[in-house]
């Protein structure tokens, strides 16, 4: 989970705040107090500094061209990059009310910001600057977005040697009694009893199903075709799938952001969620019965990368073909390329949306179908 | 209050919108198309062990692949052949581990304790397990969280003392020989895939040991890869074994043999 907190202004608009007429004399005292005895105003926790008020709340203020966004955090800004515990507090003290595990569960006081930032909190009746992480600017509402905001984009990328646990959470399938197996010392993970739900080695540990529909491209799905949640399988997305093991001793731990939290060189290196477009085969749904198989037989190269960076979950078009181009079973694949012989603008409409179905089919196609390659301009 | 609930929801549905994004992201480039590059070749690896069926063969276990010809790293294998066999059991022993954590190791086939979450069962039939769980309870004011939580309070040697004496072993076999080398873990039946490969001589190892239940494997076998197609090995496997006892048929179809070397006695603590 990074600890990104940067926030669109737009989702400011989203939520209707309250004006509050205020003397300037309260505003005054307000800030003096606030100034002369910041400690004693947030406190130990977390939770007594997020109650400080922060000024008369007032109209954000607008941003100048060329100015300081005030209301987005970027930890690139090199001040930003000192050592992660001198804002962040792990674990933070609302855990046990909002998690049921030791996390980083809210964003770091109002002193952490303060001590540079002093002029940005006391500027106007509400300052652009709290719109970071409370979702409404008010002295009188302590409210903020749940942290990590989901609404803020990514700072980091995550340090993850995907080879090593692959190594180390792997699990084995016993088919039969132990007896009878041959027993070679692995990382295993479980022994998996007759009778027992399938599973399909250690991929899963980390990549179940998905459980709600995803999220359609700005641009709408192709074709109108709404893949559902059996489509995808998910991913690690909070540290309740690292501090199991990484919360102390095994590096990188709970101490150690850095250790897996990595500032990119180019912020566009961050994935973003329409990525989710370049997968080839949007008709394909993990979840079908008959595609229930280990995630190797078809992830080829899966196990390969020692890290994410790079890491392609590819897959060669002999997985598909082992069962949907087999003389006597199925032949989709020669089916479609025989379409495309007769009409030229015929869109492979089997595994495909339209927008990968109108370009020319690549040469492995051709290649496991037992056809000469061709291009659609070279259809008559 | 009413306020504070719709923005709780929102987030929430914020929440879970971004790890959707994440989610996907991770299958996003999946089935991505990718023709290999001219010229270039694939290795189907299949591992084969006693008892061999057709069916089966050595799983999750990686692979290494090496450039050279067997001649060009015959220093290589001789020292992978030097190192003395380190069993599970032995390392275990060695570092005063119990044998109650010996043996649940032994009993679910793990190299260390990150191989399977413990139950409340085995948590009470291992010493080791039950110190653990005693301090994470204390740590987090939750033995259930403890359990799940086990491993961040085991002893180091206990936690992963035993895989980082074979990383590091691995590690130094490899930089000694200044080897460039790929690897890849092979699937449930024992298959694994090299893809995108110059064409030429390689050398397929375990370079450590794997061991069995009566002995070790060392694997090194001389692979040529020519340019072609995945497609054009999904028949033609390069099957590799550790026995000749199979039948004629798959014996006929295995290509290299493993180096054995029986596990030894663990010295008396």
């Amino acid at each position: 989970m990074s600890f990104a907190i940067t926030v669109g202004a737009g989702l400011l608009q989203t939520f209707s705040m309250k004006r509050y007429s205020i003397t300037s004399l309260i505003l005054a005292l307000a800030a003096f107090v606030v100034i002369a005895f910041p400690q004693q105003l947030s406190g130990n926790g977390r939770v007594a500094a997020q109650k400080r008020r922060v000024g008369r709340p007032g109209k954000t203020q607008a941003i100048k061209k060329g100015a300081i966004d005030y209301s987005r955090f970027s930890h690139a800004t090199p001040k930003h990059r000192g050592a992660c515990n001198t804002c962040h507090q792990v674990p933070t003290s609302n855990w046990k009310k909002v998690s049921n595990f030791p996390d980083v569960a809210d964003f770091p006081g109002h002193n952490d910001c303060v001590g540079c930032h002093r002029q940005q909190f006391f500027k106007g009746a509400k300052p652009v600057i709290c719109s970071i992480c409370h979702s409404r600017v008010s002295p009188r509402d302590d409210a903020r977005f749940s942290f990590r905001n989901p609404a803020s984009p990514g700072q980091f990328l995550i340090e993850f040697p995907h080879d090593r646990h692959q190594d180390v959470i792997a699990r084995m399938l016993r088919r039969g009694p132990i007896a009878e197996q041959s027993l070679f010392v692995r990382a295993s993970f479980t022994t998996v009893a007759a009778g027992e739900t399938k599973h399909y080695n250690n991929c899963e540990i980390c990549h179940g199903p998905l459980t709600i529909a995803p999220v359609a491209p700005p641009a709408g799905w192709p074709d109108s075709f709404v893949p559902d949640a059996a489509t995808f399988k998910n991913a690690p997305a909070s540290h309740a799938a690292c501090f199991n093991c990484h919360w102390k001793a095994q590096q990188p731990t709970n101490e150690n952001c850095a250790g897996c939290h990595k500032l990119p060189d180019k912020p566009a290196a961050i994935p973003v969620l329409h990525d989710v477009h370049l997968r080839i085969s949007l008709k394909f749904r993990h979840a079908r019965e008959q595609h229930l198989a280990e995630c190797t037989a078809c992830h080829i190269n899966i196990t390969k990368s020692p890290t994410l960076r790079g890491l392609k979950p590819d897959v060669p078009i002999t997985a598909c073909t082992e069962c949907h181009n087999k003389d006597g079973l199925r032949l989709d694949l020669n089916k479609e390329l025989e379409a495309l012989d007769n009409n030229r603008d015929f869109s492979c409409a089997y595994c495909h949306t339209s927008d990968v179905g109108r370009r020319n089919p690549p040469p492995g196609h051709y290649l496991i179908a037992g056809r000469e390659p061709i291009k659609r301009r070279d259809v008559k | 209050m009413m306020t504070s609930e719709r923005i709780t929801k929102r987030s929430t549905g914020l929440v879970r919108g971004l790890a959707l994004s994440l989610c996907l992201f991770t299958l996003a480039i999946a089935q991505t198309a990718s023709a290999p590059a001219a010229g270039r070749g694939v290795i189907r690896l299949k591992v084969k062990v006693k008892p061999v069926s057709v069916a089966t063969g050595l799983s999750r276990k990686r692979f290494f692949l090496i450039r050279g010809s067997l001649a060009e790293n015959q220093s290589l294998i001789e020292s992978m052949k030097r190192r003395p066999v380190i069993s599970r059991d032995c390392y275990y022993r060695s570092i005063g581990a119990s044998e109650e954590l010996i043996a649940w190791l032994k009993k679910y086939d793990c190299e260390s304790v990150y191989c399977r979450e413990v139950d409340s069962t085995e948590v009470a039939a291992v010493p080791e397990f039950q110190r653990a769980v005693a301090a994470g309870e204390k740590e987090f004011g939750n033995r259930e969280l403890a359990r799940k939580w086990l491993t961040v309070n085991l002893p180091e040697q206990i936690r992963d003392g035993f895989y980082k004496q074979r990383q590091q072993e691995l590690q130094n076999l490899i930089q000694g020989a200044n080897a460039k080398v790929a690897s890849v873990m092979t699937d449930l039946k024992g298959s694994a895939y090299f893809t995108d490969l110059e064409p030429g001589k390689y050398l397929i190892s375990n370079i450590i040991r794997t061991e069995g239940s009566d002995a070790a494997s060392l694997w090194n076998c001389e692979v040529t890869v020519v340019p072609g197609d995945i497609s054009m090995v999904m028949d033609r496997p390069y099957q590799i074994s550790n026995t000749k006892d199979m039948k004629p048929q798959l014996l006929k179809q295995t290509k290299c043999f493993s180096d054995e070397q029986p596990l030894p006695a663990c010295p008396s603590r």
